[in-house]
């Protein structure tokens, strides 16, 4: 009822402090709205540039027809389903080999190992990230290429097997180490109460902590692909670079990754060339936006069942 | 007297066989990464390393690059080039 003692009277922060308080959280909001911003940016200014052709050609030519003229006097085509099938081809391959080798090797870091040979192990595989992209393509290019020509019934050895291994070697080390958090995040209590049902590591893994951790796993497979699809440097010195549909592993390709990476600097800015080669940009990102959106709906489909 | 409590059963064997195929399947794909990569870098050490000197690191090139010590690699400014 009566008003506190003054001991107890309420201590005032002094204005500096206040205000320091405020400036750090408009800064911390600031950072937070700056990503968003960032990506809207990069998105426009593509778009913008990309744009003035958008009415101009004629998209199911363009999406189907493999026919990629972009400097052709006669008769310009800019098609590029061959390039979508390439990027499509090689990544799809890379997954195929990535994902059980990545998931497995999640599996044994995580389950099979403890102690020095884990953290060793883990360090080691993280290495395989650290080895730059060029330094990817360079290998395609000198290593496996000859390697490829010298075992395998292949006439080039720049070609869809060779994109996909590296990108596979490239991808595995994000798929391990998310799958491998994902794996750890499953509560201990999981493997204890098998542990005490006689399972092996193995059942565990494969009977408890598969299903238990599938929606992180799947986070990791999807990470995966999308560095595969965003890989540029790596690809394009690998892959032969040549626009053709792929029949078997031996064929060179083309992404559409290498073809900006490989003909931006040629063109002259503002040309439709140039405004091509940033429609492919935003075909890229539509791809990319499709796959981040398909591995939010299928984790939370995963989780509604 | 008494039969031995933990007899391995039929079941038991076939679990054990398991975890010894999946832990060995669960290596080999460990070796698969590693090994590439021990050769990778392996690769790149042997072209690489009789290349790298004193010389190469610290200065310019020489006889319009064309000598062994064409250096200076991280610099990337072309003045004086």
């Amino acid at each position: 009822m009566s008003d506190p003692p003054a001991s107890l009277a309420r201590r005032t922060r002094s204005a500096l402090a206040l205000w320091g308080e405020r400036a750090v959280e408009l800064l911390i909001r600031l950072s937070g709205v700056s990503a968003v911003l960032f990506v809207f940016g990069i998105f426009l200014f593509v778009f913008l540039e990309g744009a003035p052709l958008i009415t101009d050609i004629d998209w199911s030519k363009v999406i189907f027809s493999p026919d990629w003229y972009p400097t052709s006097r006669e008769n310009v085509r800019y098609g590029v389903g061959a390039m979508i099938i390439g990027t499509l081809s090689v990544t799809g391959l890379a997954m195929v080999i990535a994902v059980p080798f990545g998931l497995g090797a999640a599996f044994f870091v995580s389950e099979f190992c403890s102690g020095t040979p884990r953290e060793t192990l883990k360090v080691v595989i993280e290495l395989l990230a650290a080895i730059p992209s060029i330094v990817w393509g360079f290998i395609g290019l000198s290593v496996v290429n000859h390697l490829i020509q010298r075992l395998l019934p292949a006439p080039v050895g720049l070609n869809l097997l060779n994109a996909a291994l590296l990108l596979a070697l490239m991808s595995v080390p994000i798929i391990v180490s998310i799958g491998e958090d994902a794996l750890k995040a499953v509560p201990d209590s999981y493997r204890e109460a098998a542990l005490a049902l006689g399972a092996t590591r193995w059942q565990i893994a494969w009977r408890v902590l598969l299903p238990a951790a599938r929606n992180g796993l799947l986070a990791a497979v999807l990470l995966g692909v999308g560095r595969a699809i965003g890989e540029t440097m790596a690809v394009l010195m690998a892959t032969g670079h040549a626009v053709n549909i792929p029949t078997s592993l031996f064929d060179p390709i083309r992404t559409l990754t290498a073809t900006i990476a490989a003909e931006l600097g040629e063109t002259a800015v503002g040309s439709p060339h140039y405004r091509m080669l940033f429609l492919i940009g935003l075909m890229l990102f539509t791809i990319t936006f499709a796959v981040n959106l398909l591995a939010d709906l299928a984790v939370r489909g995963v989780r509604r069942q | 007297m008494n039969p031995p409590t933990f007899a391995a059963t039929p079941l038991v064997r076939r679990k054990l066989r398991q975890e010894r195929l999946a832990r060995a399947v669960l290596a080999g794909m460990v070796l698969a990464m590693v090994l590439p990569l021990a050769a990778i870098i392996a690769y790149l050490v042997i072209q690489g390393a009789p290349l790298i000197s004193w010389a190469f690191l610290t200065q310019n090139p020489s006889n319009g690059m064309r000598a062994a010590a064409s250096g200076r690699p991280w610099w990337g400014r072309s003045t004086s080039w």
